[in-house]
Parts: structure tokens; C-alpha cells; sequence
């Protein structure tokens, strides 16, 4: 329904925008998407949410395909893309590396990593958890791995032995059978366990709240453009409320780099891991 | 058992033992095999659950592992009821909660398989329930029982029905119309079925019950035939026998008499071979008699009360002259407990004793006979036992056992020898058995015979031992006959009457019956005999006179014997005197009618001497105020002048008539005076009703002519009134040829008796001269 939608306003657009068309010429933008599903279904999604936002902007935007988080972090980091959307420790890295800069994110709450324990362990403080083997669903699991791993390294100085178990689900089952001192999840996976698993664990820990994942652009787009890009992704929703249901960007907000030096002084970078 | 059960039993059975196999074999095997197969099944399938889990296990992706588990759990439910997992570290994977696989148990196992990568990984552990599947099975084989059962029940429904409606309806129709058979009715409806076996047999009963109903029919008419015929031969037999006793009575009176009249030693030989014969012949005629009623079941018995005693004395004293001339003891024994005074029918006791004694006599020609009488008492009553031992010729064993059959006797040589019909033992027989008794003998041959029989008794009101007053009375009445005695000295025990003592009224219309009756009694002693010409005259004398016995006849004009007797006995000083009937009507039922008008006793015309001294005996040793009284009769041979009578049958028996007028030719003349004016009154009547409807008239004057001339011993003139008497009602032709045979009868005793008298004066009497000319044309002479 909404392909049709969308290719039908494409003839419009083309039809009765003669000078919209006639600046695909001299606008044209690559766009680079984290690669957390494969190729095929990351462009099924993003086609129409870049071809709305062309029709608002005028520009045509290119979606550049990378196969791993590797070749995508190496391709931000050489500046490819004029506009990308990816992980919030990625923009501080992108940030770093070619002054990329957040214009906008997800409205939705803050992310936060848990740390959950046994109800029966009788664990009461991190410290018990220095040293143990801690489960967890995969090394760059942003809110239940990365933050959880790299907070507890800074901030508490504790070092833990992390088991990767998959999913959030095999984390707290993990903890439930008592095969973990404890596990890293996300409250919003936890809630969604059977009340009976739920019941069990405990919540240790909470971490820092990060902002969720933005949209940033590199800094030769210019200025106008990028408040042109700007306003028309914030207004997008208001034209078609299910524009971005593909993705997680729920009543996007406008940000900028400030909202990520947090994330910046944790020191992701150091705690991703190196499997992917 | 039903033919419809019999069917049906063997289905029954059947269903039953599929049942058991069903529920005992088919069941548990099937449950068996299905439980060993699911067990497989179930092994195969956590085979393919535990490779599953390798690589999931090996990454650590618990939740996976708990999805596929759950899955299978859920896809298996509810035979698998739980599953169990641990790591290689024996730590619990599954299920999360913490708790304890079911226990197992016949239905429940526990399957363990272990998780086989390049290591063990773990173990996985089932609890596998089979109660769901074993009962679904059983279930199953519910259903197939209850298909089973309702197919074999449908089949026997079914079975039921067709057997119903082809075997046993018609088996039981036919059943019906066999009881209905049985029963006498040939008519239920039988159903047509057609050539089948039910038809064949139907049609067979048709036939058959048509068939019997023909064969019942002719046999039901077969036997009615011969019914009548054997009525017809037993009362001919009974009338026959009844018919002859008569005349055999008036032979043996008469010889009696005669016997007792002057007659030369010849005659006297004579005479008494003829009054034996007679006595013998009569014995047979009253054995026929008996026999044929007895046959024809008319034979009842009496129950009064009598002395046993006195009729065990009778019989013995009657039986004794029967040896007087042969070495033969004849004794009796009465035991002291036996009751005197007993409830029965004397009449047939002594006749049992009779012919008992009397055969043992008869078979012994010498030794003795004696009697043994011996009484028991037990708490179902009591019973006389009666044995007679003779020292006679005996009898063979093979011959014992039929000896009490008809017509039988031990020997057909003793037939020729000793005579007899053999009807005696048989008669005995059923008369003990009438008494509800027992008879039986016991015999070796040349040693002699023992005849016993027992009854059952009810002892009289007057109970009393037989010999208790007279303690010598068995001795006594052991009676040893010297076998040297002749009769003239044989002496019988009982004193003579004392003249004076005895006072007699004899009551009868016929003065010549009275004449007799009073000769008679005046040779038996007894003097004082007061004679009443009727009834009304006897109630008379009755009144006025106190007598110790009243002889009565029974048929008399104006008032008969039996209203006679009723009046006498409201007299005071009567109601006891025994009143004995003299009647020539020996039929059946006259002895019940004399007792029951009031009298006690009876005595058959003509009188016979040893009868009427019977009768005293009997009657007088009963009246306490006589109680040694006993009449004696002197069997002596009187010596008697030869005769000169040289014809052949006279007319009248001299010798009887000298019986009463012992040769005195006054009184002679005085009875044949009185007979002959009797006789002229009843010929008048004879005459007068000869063409008159009036039978009784006719036939009373007979029967009165009858009486004088049998007693004067007219014999012949007594037949011909008999005769008449007999046929009082038939026409006046055949009446007027019975008067003519009375006519000259009558003239020929007259002619014998009185020869100088005419004609004239018999046929007509002074009194009655005016009826001569009517006898005229019934003259011989002019009979047609």
C-alpha cells in the first residue's frame, strides 16, 4: 500500500515538479544504514522513508549497501556517506573521524542497560561480581552489553568474564538457573519474560541513559540543505504516521553532538567486540 | 428346560466367552504391544529432540533450547509429562523451576538419553506416561466389545425371533394340544407349516392324536361293553346266589327238622348227608355272594360294638361238628390283655374266622386246629392278631404265594379231594384288607399250615379284658373233643334254660308261622311263649307284659314289624328287651332296616333250630338278668320209626310237620285245620285280585301262604306262592296261571295229608263258599 503510495507520488513529483527534478541533478546523496539485518531487508525499509524524504527536500539519496559492521564503521570513518544512521557509540566514533554531525534521533526513552541477579544469590553489590562469569546476549548489545561491560569497567573498575548467550531470553535463563551470578539485559526485554522468570531474578543494576540511534551528516552538506533535510525528517511523521515504522524512530526530535558526550567519555570504542 | 433356553444358552455362552477374550487376552496384548511401540516411538523422537539441542547447547542459546523443548512437550502432550536436561556438570537446564521428574509406575517411564556431541553435553530425561494411550485403547477395545455385543445381540434377537416363530411356537401349540390330549380334548387348532421338519411333525400329531382319538373312542366304547357285561355278570351272580339261597335255606331248615324227627337209621344217614350237602352248598352260594359283591365293590362294613369273645364261642361251636368224626382237636386261646368289647363287623369277623378254621378242618385229618387271638397295643392304636395252626396236609412254597388269589387253590388234587370254589382265602383277603388289615400264612408240606391275619380295632365304650371275670374261661373253652365221642355226646357247655325263666313273645299275622315258631321254641325249652296274631296285638301284650326276648315279622298287615318295634320300644320296661326280626326277605339292606327301626338282631325264615338257638344264646348271655342263661339245642339223633312213605316227593314234608306236632294226630289236625283255613282266605284274595291292580293285596296273600306252607313244609305249594309273590305284578293271565299251580299244590297236600277230605272243602272253604264258582273255569282242566 504505502510502495504504491509513495511510487505514485514519485509520478506526481516527476509530472508536476518540473524544477524539484531538475535539481536530482545537482543534489544527490549517499546514505549509509547500520547494518543489523541483511541488505536486502534494510533497503525494502529504507527506500520509501528516503524517497518520501527526497520528495520534501528535492534531492535524490542513494542508499549505500555494506555487508558488515566492519566495512560500515571503515566506510564512515573514510566519510562515503553524506547522511548515515547508526549506533549512538558510532556517531561518536563518525563524529571523531570526519565530523559527522547528529541532527536527528528517536524520541522515545533514553536507553538503559540492567544487570540482573538471582532472586535467592544473595548478591547485593557489583562487587560480588568481580571476576565471575557474566552472561550476556553479544558483545555489542548497546544497553545490555556494551554500556553494562564498559560501565562496569570505568565507572565501578570491575572486570567480569562475559558469556555471550545469544538473547536477552538465554541471558536471564542463564541467571534463572542459577548458570550466571548474573546477566545484562534491557527492562523492555525483561518485561516481555513469562511473569515465572520474572520473578526470580532481581535487578542489580542500572546504567547511565543514552540517547538512541541518530541521524547524522557530514559536514559538506551544506548548511541549508541540512536544515532542509532536518525539518523535512521531523515532519515527515506528521504526513504519514507509519513512514518510520521499520525502524526505531518513534516521534524523532532534533539533536546534536551534545547529547552523546556521555557516551564519548565511556569509552565505547574500547569494549566493542571484535567478532563482528 | 425350554427349547426357546436351550437355543438361546449356547449364544449366551458364546458372548461370554467372547467377553472374557476380549477383556483377559485381547486387551492386555494389544495394551502390551501399543505401549512397546509408542516406546520406540518415543526413544526415536528425543533422539531427534537431543541432536537438535547439540548445536544450541553448544552456543549457549538457552532460550532456543527451551523453545524446541516446549515445543516438543506441547506436540507430545500428554504423554510426555516432563522433561529433564543437565549440563555435563549435572546442572539443571530445563525445566526452570526446580522440581522432581513424576515417579514412575506401570504406566509411567522414565527415558534417559544422553547428548552426544564431540563430548557429552548432557543428559535429556523423559517421564513418559502411557495411561493416556493405554486408555485410549481401552477404550477402543470398549467400543469393539460393545460392537461385538450389540451384533451378537441382534443376531440372537434375531435367532430369537425366527426359532420363536418356527420351533417353539409350534412346539408349544403342540404341547398345548398334547395336555389338551391328555385332558380329553382332540380339537385345538394345530397350525399348518408347510414340508419342513415342524410341518412333518405336526402333520405326524394330526395323524396320530387322530388316531388315538379313534383307538379312545373305540376302547372307551369296548369298555363300557365290558363294564356292562361284568355288572350284568355280578348282579346275576348276586341275584343268582341270593335266588338259590332261599330254597337251600328252606332245604337245610326242613333237613334240620327232619333230622330231629323219628327216621330210621337209614334215613337219618340220608338226612344228614343231605343237610350237609345243603350247608356246603350254601357255604358256596354265600361265598359267591360275598364274591360278586365284593367284585362290584358293594360290599360295606358295619362298626358296632360287640363281644369278641361270644363270637369267637360262636364260630368255634359251629365249626365243631365239622370233625366230630376225625382225630381232630379243635381248641381256642384268647390272650388275657385282649380286649372283650370291640368296635367292628362281627358278621365278617366270624366269617373270616369261618372259612379260616373251617379250611384248616377241612385240610387236617388229624391232629388239631386251634386259634390263637392275642391283642397289641401301641400308641397308634390297637390291633388283633388272629392265628390259626392246623396239623393238615400243608402247602408248597410255590404254591404260597397264590394261595390267597381267586379261584386258587394249594392243589388242583385238593379240588377233587376236599371240593371248595377257592373263593374262601380271596374272600378272607379282602375282607381283611376292607378291615384295613393284613392276612398271611405260613405252610410246610405234611407238617401243616398257619393262616394269620391282624386288624386294626377301636375298643367299645365297655372295654373290658377278655377273661378278666373269668379267669378259667380259656380252659374252659379249650374244648378237648374226644376223638371217640360220638355226637350224641357231645355237650355243649351252657346249662339248660330253666322252664319259667324265659318269657317270649313271638309276633306274626300267619298262625302256622307261629304254630312253628312256637313248636320250635317248645323243643328248645322254652315254654312261656306268649304268640300275637299282629302288630297292634303285640304292642298289647308289650305293654301289659314284661318278656326277655320278642321275635318279630317283619311283614305284617295294618302294622308291619318295623313300626311294631318302634312302639314297643317307648315302652318303659321294653327299650332294652332284644327284639329279634323273622322275615323270609334275605336281601340286602333288610338287616339295616331291622336296626334301625330298633331291633337288635335277625333270623331268616325258614327258622332254622341251631340259628334261633344262636340267637338265645347270643342275645340271652347279653341280658345281664340271664346272664348264665344260655339255650341249649340237643343235636340228638332221635331214633325214628321207619317210614312208609313210599313216594318220592310228597307234597308235604311229614317229618317237618311231625316237628310240631310231634306225631299227636289231635294237634295234627288242629294245624292242618288252621293251614288250610289260612290257605282258603288266601286263595279268595289270590282269586279276588287275580283281576286287580292291586299288587300289594296279591302279593301279601301270597307271601302269608307262602309262610304257612313253607313252615308246615309244603315246599312245593311254597315255591308256587313264591312265585306269585314275585310277580304280584304281572297280568291277569299269568296270575291265574300261578293261582292254579297254588290250586293244585295246595290239593295235593291236602289229598297227602287229609285224603278222606274232598276236593270241595279246599277249593271251597266255608267261609268263602260263595266264591266257589269263580274258581271253576281256572280249573286245570279248562286252562287255556
Amino acid at each position: 500500500m504505502n510502495k504504491i503510495y509513495f511510487t505514485l507520488a514519485l509520478y506526481i513529483s516527476l509530472i508536476f515538479v518540473p524544477n524539484a527534478r531538475a535539481a536530482d541533478t545537482d543534489c544527490h546523496l549517499t546514505v549509509g544504514v547500520v547494518p543489523q539485518f541483511e541488505q536486502r531487508r534494510l533497503a525494502k525499509v529504507w527506500t520509501p522513508i528516503l524517497d518520501t524524504l527526497g520528495k520534501h527536500t528535492g534531492c535524490h539519496y542513494e542508499l549505500i549497501g555494506t555487508s558488515t559492521i566492519l566495512g560500515f564503521e571503515q566506510h564512515f570513518k573514510e566519510g562515503k556517506f553524506d547522511l548515515v544512521y547508526l549506533n549512538p557509540y558510532h556517531a561518536v566514533m563518525a563524529n571523531d573521524a570526519q565530523g559527522y554531525e547528529p541532527i536527528a534521533r528517536s524520541g522515545a526513552k533514553l536507553l538503559k542497560g540492567i544487570l540482573t541477579v538471582h532472586k535467592n544469590s544473595g548478591i547485593t553489590s557489583l562487587k560480588e561480581l568481580d571476576g565471575k562469569q557474566i552472561a550476556f546476549p553479544s558483545p555489542n548489545a548497546l544497553g545490555a552489553s556494551l554500556l553494562m561491560r564498559a560501565e562496569l569497567a570505568t565507572k565501578y573498575g570491575i572486570n567480569v568474564d562475559p558469556l555471550y548467550v545469544k538473547t536477552h531470553s538465554s541471558v536471564y535463563l542463564h541467571v534463572a538457573k542459577q548458570l550466571t551470578p548474573a546477566g545484562g539485559g534491557v527492562l523492555r526485554t525483561l518485561k516481555e519474560q513469562k511473569p515465572a522468570l520474572q520473578n526470580t531474578l532481581n535487578i542489580l543494576h542500572t546504567t547511565t541513559p543514552v540517547p538512541a540511534h541518530p541521524l547524522v551528516v557530514h559536514p559538506r552538506v551544506g548548511a541549508s540543505l541540512q536544515a532542509s533535510i532536518q525539518r523535512a525528517w521531523l515532519t515527515m511523521e506528521q504526513h504519514d504516521s507509519t513512514v518510520f515504522d521499520g525502524i526505531p524512530m518513534k516521534k524523532a526530535i532534533a539533536t546534536s553532538m551534545s547529547d552523546y558526550d556521555a557516551l564519548r567519555q565511556m569509552g565505547l570504542e574500547n569494549f566493542v567486540g571484535k567478532a563482528e | 428346560m425350554s427349547l426357546r433356553t436351550k437355543i438361546l444358552l449356547p449364544l449366551i455362552g458364546f458372548i461370554v466367552c467372547i467377553s472374557a477374550y476380549i477383556y483377559y487376552v485381547w486387551l492386555p496384548t494389544s495394551i502390551e504391544t501399543s505401549r512397546q511401540q509408542a516406546q520406540q516411538q518415543t526413544e526415536r523422537t528425543l533422539q531427534t529432540l537431543s541432536e537438535g539441542l547439540v548445536p544450541l547447547l553448544l552456543s549457549n542459546k538457552l532460550s532456543n533450547v527451551y523453545d524446541n523443548i516446549d515445543k516438543v512437550l506441547e506436540d507430545n502432550k500428554p504423554d510426555w509429562v516432563a522433561i529433564h536436561l543437565h549440563n555435563i556438570k549435572g546442572q539443571s537446564l530445563y525445566p526452570m523451576e526446580d522440581s522432581a521428574l513424576p515417579a514412575t509406575s506401570d504406566m509411567l517411564y522414565h527415558i534417559e538419553t544422553k547428548i552426544e556431541a564431540t563430548t557429552t553435553l548432557g543428559t535429556i530425561t523423559l517421564a513418559y506416561d502411557f495411561s493416556t494411550m493405554a486408555g485410549e485403547i481401552r477404550s477402543h477395545g470398549h467400543t469393539l466389545f460393545i460392537s461385538i455385543m450389540a451384533a451378537i445381540l441382534i443376531f440372537s434377537i434375531i435367532l430369537g425371533f425366527i426359532t420363536h416363530h418356527l420351533v417353539v411356537r409350534p412346539a408349544q401349540k403342540l404341547a398345548q394340544a398334547s395336555n389338551a390330549m391328555a385332558e380329553g380334548n382332540y380339537n385345538i387348532r394345530l397350525p399348518q407349516l408347510g414340508s419342513g421338519e415342524m410341518g412333518t411333525l405336526m402333520q405326524s400329531f394330526i395323524q396320530m392324536r387322530s388316531q388315538i382319538q379313534h383307538s379312545t373312542r373305540e376302547l372307551e366304547t369296548a369298555r363300557d361293553k365290558a363294564e356292562a357285561a361284568n355288572q350284568a355278570k355280578s348282579e346275576f351272580l348276586a341275584n343268582m346266589s341270593h335266588e338259590l339261597r332261599t330254597p337251600m335255606n328252606g332245604i337245610i331248615g326242613l333237613s334240620d327238622l327232619l333230622i330231629d324227627s323219628p327216621l330210621d337209621d337209614e334215613q337219618a344217614e340220608s338226612m344228614h348227608a343231605i343237610n350237609r350237602s345243603a350247608e356246603g352248598l350254601l357255604v358256596l352260594l354265600n361265598d359267591i355272594l360275598d364274591f360278586s359283591k365284593i367284585e362290584a365293590g358293594e360290599l360295606t362294613l358295619e362298626t358296632i360294638s360287640f363281644d369278641l369273645k361270644a363270637v369267637i364261642e360262636d364260630t368255634i361251636d359251629i365249626l365243631q361238628p365239622q370233625v366230630k368224626d376225625r382225630p381232630v382237636e379243635l381248641s381256642f386261646n384268647i390272650s388275657p390283655t385282649t380286649p372283650r368289647f370291640i368296635e367292628g363287623d362281627p358278621a365278617r369277623l366270624r366269617q373270616i374266622l369261618t372259612n379260616l378254621i373251617g379250611n384248616a378242618m377241612k385240610f387236617t385229618e388229624q391232629g388239631s386246629v386251634s386259634l390263637d387271638v392275642s391283642s397289641h397295643h401301641t400308641h397308634d392304636g390297637s390291633s388283633l392278631h388272629f392265628r390259626v395252626d392246623d396239623t393238615g396236609v400243608g402247602i408248597a412254597p410255590d404254591r404260597l404265594e397264590m394261595i390267597f388269589q381267586k379261584f386258587t387253590q394249594a392243589d388242583e388234587s385238593t379240588t377233587r379231594k376236599f371240593g371248595g370254589t377257592g373263593l374262601g382265602l380271596s374272600i378272607c383277603q379282602s375282607l381283611t384288607y376292607l378291615m384295613k388289615g393284613e392276612i398271611g400264612v405260613e405252610s410246610m408240606v405234611g407238617r401243616g399250615s398257619s393262616f394269620w391275619f391282624t386288624i386294626p380295632v377301636q375298643l367299645a365304650d365297655n372295654t373290658l379284658p377278655l377273661t378278666d371275670d373269668e379267669n378259667d374261661e380259656t380252659h374252659l373253652t379249650q374244648r378237648d373233643m374226644d376223638i371217640s365221642n360220638d355226637e350224641t355226646s357231645l355237650e355243649l357247655p351252657s346249662p339248660a334254660l330253666q322252664e319259667g325263666t324265659l318269657h317270649v313273645l313271638a309276633v306274626d299275622d300267619n298262625p302256622v308261622n307261629l304254630l312253628f315258631l312256637r313248636k320250635l321254641l317248645k323243643k328248645q325249652g322254652v315254654d312261656a311263649v306268649q304268640i300275637a296274631n299282629g302288630g297292634q296285638e303285640a304292642l298289647n301284650y308289650a305293654q301289659e307284659n314284661h318278656y326277655d326276648i320278642i321275635l318279630m315279622d317283619c311283614q305284617m298287615p295294618d302294622m308291619d314289624g318295623f313300626q311294631t318295634t318302634q312302639a314297643i320300644r317307648l315302652i318303659d320296661h321294653h327299650t332294652t328287651t332284644p327284639i329279634i326280626a323273622v322275615t323270609a326277605n334275605a336281601m340286602k339292606g333288610d338287616r339295616d332296616k331291622c336296626i334301625n327301626a330298633g331291633m337288635d338282631d335277625y333270623i331268616s325264615k325258614p327258622v332254622q333250630p341251631q340259628k334261633l338257638e344262636g340267637i338265645f344264646k347270643k342275645w340271652m348271655q347279653e341280658n345281664t338278668a340271664l346272664n348264665e342263661a344260655d339255650v341249649t339245642i340237643e343235636h340228638t339223633t332221635t331214633p325214628s320209626t321207619p317210614t312208609t312213605q313210599t313216594r318220592e316227593t310228597p307234597p308235604v314234608d311229614r317229618e317237618h310237620l311231625a316237628l310240631f306236632t310231634d306225631n299227636d294226630p289231635d294237634e295234627e289236625r288242629m294245624l292242618l285245620d288252621m293251614f288250610f283255613e289260612q290257605a282258603a282266605l288266601s286263595i279268595a284274595i289270590l282269586k279276588k285280585q287275580c283281576i286287580s291292580d292291586r299288587s300289594n293285596e296279591w302279593k301279601s296273600a301270597a307271601h302269608r301262604l307262602k309262610g304257612s306252607a313253607s313252615n308246615l313244609g309244603a315246599s312245593q305249594l311254597a315255591q308256587a306262592c313264591k312265585e306269585a309273590e314275585t310277580h304280584a305284578d304281572a297280568s291277569t293271565e299269568a296270575k291265574q296261571q300261578y293261582l292254579i299251580e297254588i290250586i293244585q299244590d295246595l290239593e295235593e297236600v291236602r289229598a297227602y295229608l287229609m285224603p278222606d277230605t274232598t276236593l270241595n272243602t279246599t277249593t271251597s272253604p266255608s267261609q268263602h263258599g260263595d266264591n266257589n264258582t269263580n274258581i271253576i273255569p281256572l280249573t286245570p282242566n279248562d286252562a287255556p
